[in-house]
């Protein structure tokens, strides 16, 4: 499998940013099985949001939970006074 | 028009319901998953229950087989959840449109409808239309092997149902489309109105340099593209339109269509189909403007991720808030997964997949 298909995985956790992704990627790699390469073996799909805006933008995790492949959507966010207003 | 539909025991769907409805909606779905009943569905609603347009749905789908002679027997059974009939079998659309309720039952009888000879087993289907200004009742007999007849040569040439007092405006364009017949006919009562400049500007998306739109008589224009001819900037001859591709094709029906169903609702399978994704964005602006004007109903299907994306882009765009929606069919699932206008926002500026 070389195409990054996110619609192939049933769990996906969205990030801020390409930082968290890789941090949290290799964080996840430590202690828990999963390959280097684009498998459907990952044990979760994560998704750069590009930044934090997006995350939070009316709509958009609503669409991204509604998606017909997902059964548990992630979110991780950096805490920010901002987004305690938003959410 | 509708802002909810309700469907109990046609075909696959044996439960279920779509809400939040707007303007213009695009179901999505899987294979299978229903799409095209939801359509054939609300067609049937608006149709008031016209007995000759549940024969054409029966027929369109290949649900029926030659008997004697000239006659088709068509197996209702097709139209009940399970493909089984027997007396009591009930099958309901329903729709409301703010607080008032249409309501259209068919239900599966036994005996004769007037009680006086009891055969025993399915002998007749009674078509119930509730929530109109006149509720409407028919009957239609059936065979002994729960067939619907249909005479070979009365089989229903038209998509349109008859004018029954209580039937709104609507069409259905399918995978096929419309023939060069049925289009011609359509077209007489545009031309020279307001609503032929739709349908040039709707094939101009396609080639800016047509200038003119004609139609030159339905002789041999009952199965096929015939029909149309236009004329192209800095051409001497016409073109006909059926030699111009499926898309612009696709597009003449698709305009010509709404404009034959002011005040009702235009049903379109696989909207999509023959047109380049460059063109989606322009056709669905051209929808969504036209049914505004025209206060037309749209609902649609797609397999296409560029249709959906595009309908996404064009209401975030153009659109007042709700009168866009996807909705998505799964096949068992008894609601539809709504996106409303905030969601379709986010869509059109990601990769998210509704389909």
């Amino acid at each position: 499998m070389g195409k990054r298909d996110k619609s192939i995985y049933s769990r996906i956790l969205m990030v801020e940013g390409a930082d968290d992704l890789f941090s949290v990627a290799h964080l996840m790699k430590a202690h828990v099985d999963w390959p280097d390469e684009p498998s459907d073996k990952w044990p979760v799909f994560i998704v750069d949001a590009k930044g934090v805006d997006n995350i939070l933008e009316s709509g958009r995790l609503t669409a991204a939970i509604k998606e017909s492949h997902v059964q548990t959507y992630g979110v991780i966010l950096g805490r920010r006074p901002e987004c305690q207003r938003s959410l | 028009m509708f802002s909810s539909l309700r469907i109990e025991g046609y075909r696959g769907l044996k439960e279920f319901t779509m809400k939040d409805l707007g303007r213009v909606n695009l179901l999505v779905g899987s294979n299978n998953s229903g799409k095209t009943s939801v359509l054939e569905a609300i067609s049937l609603l608006a149709s008031a229950g016209d007995s000759n347009f549940l024969r054409r749905t029966l027929w369109s789908r290949g649900e029926g087989f030659p008997t004697s002679g000239d006659t088709l027997e068509l197996d209702v059974a097709h139209l009940f959840t399970g493909h089984e009939i027997r007396p009591g079998s009930t099958l309901r659309i329903s729709a409301t449109n703010g607080k008032l309720s249409r309501d259209l039952q068919f239900l599966i009888g036994e005996g004769s409808p007037t009680g006086l000879v009891a055969i025993g087993g399915p002998s007749h289907l009674q078509m119930e239309l509730k929530g109109t200004p006149k509720p409407q009742v028919d009957t239609m007999g059936l065979t002994s092997s729960g067939g619907l007849l249909l005479y070979a040569r009365n089989v229903p040439n038209k998509r349109k149902h008859q004018d029954m007092n209580e039937a709104l405006p609507a069409l259905f364009i399918t995978t096929e489309s419309f023939t060069g017949e049925e289009l011609v006919g359509m077209w007489n009562q545009v031309v020279l109105t307001p609503d032929e400049d739709l349908v040039l500007k709707a094939l101009q998306f396609l080639d800016p340099d047509i200038e003119r739109i004609a139609a030159y008589g339905t002789t041999h224009s009952s199965s096929t593209r015939n029909g149309f001819i236009v004329k192209r900037k800095g051409s001497t001859q016409p073109i006909p339109i059926g030699s111009m591709g499926d898309g612009m094709w696709r597009m003449l029906a698709l305009a010509i269509a709404i404009t034959q169903c002011r005040g009702g609702v235009l049903l379109v399978d696989e909207i999509d189909t023959g047109l380049h994704y460059t063109a989606m964005s322009r056709m669905w602006k051209l929808v969504y403007q036209a049914a505004v004007n025209m206060d037309v109903q749209v609902f649609a299907t797609t397999h296409s991720a560029d249709c959906f994306q595009s309908l996404a882009e064009v209401s975030a765009e153009v659109a007042s808030p709700g009168a866009i929606t996807i909705q998505r069919i799964e096949s068992g699932r008894p609601r539809a997964v709504h996106y409303n206008s905030n969601e379709l926002a986010a869509i059109a500026s990601s990769d998210i997949e509704v389909r």
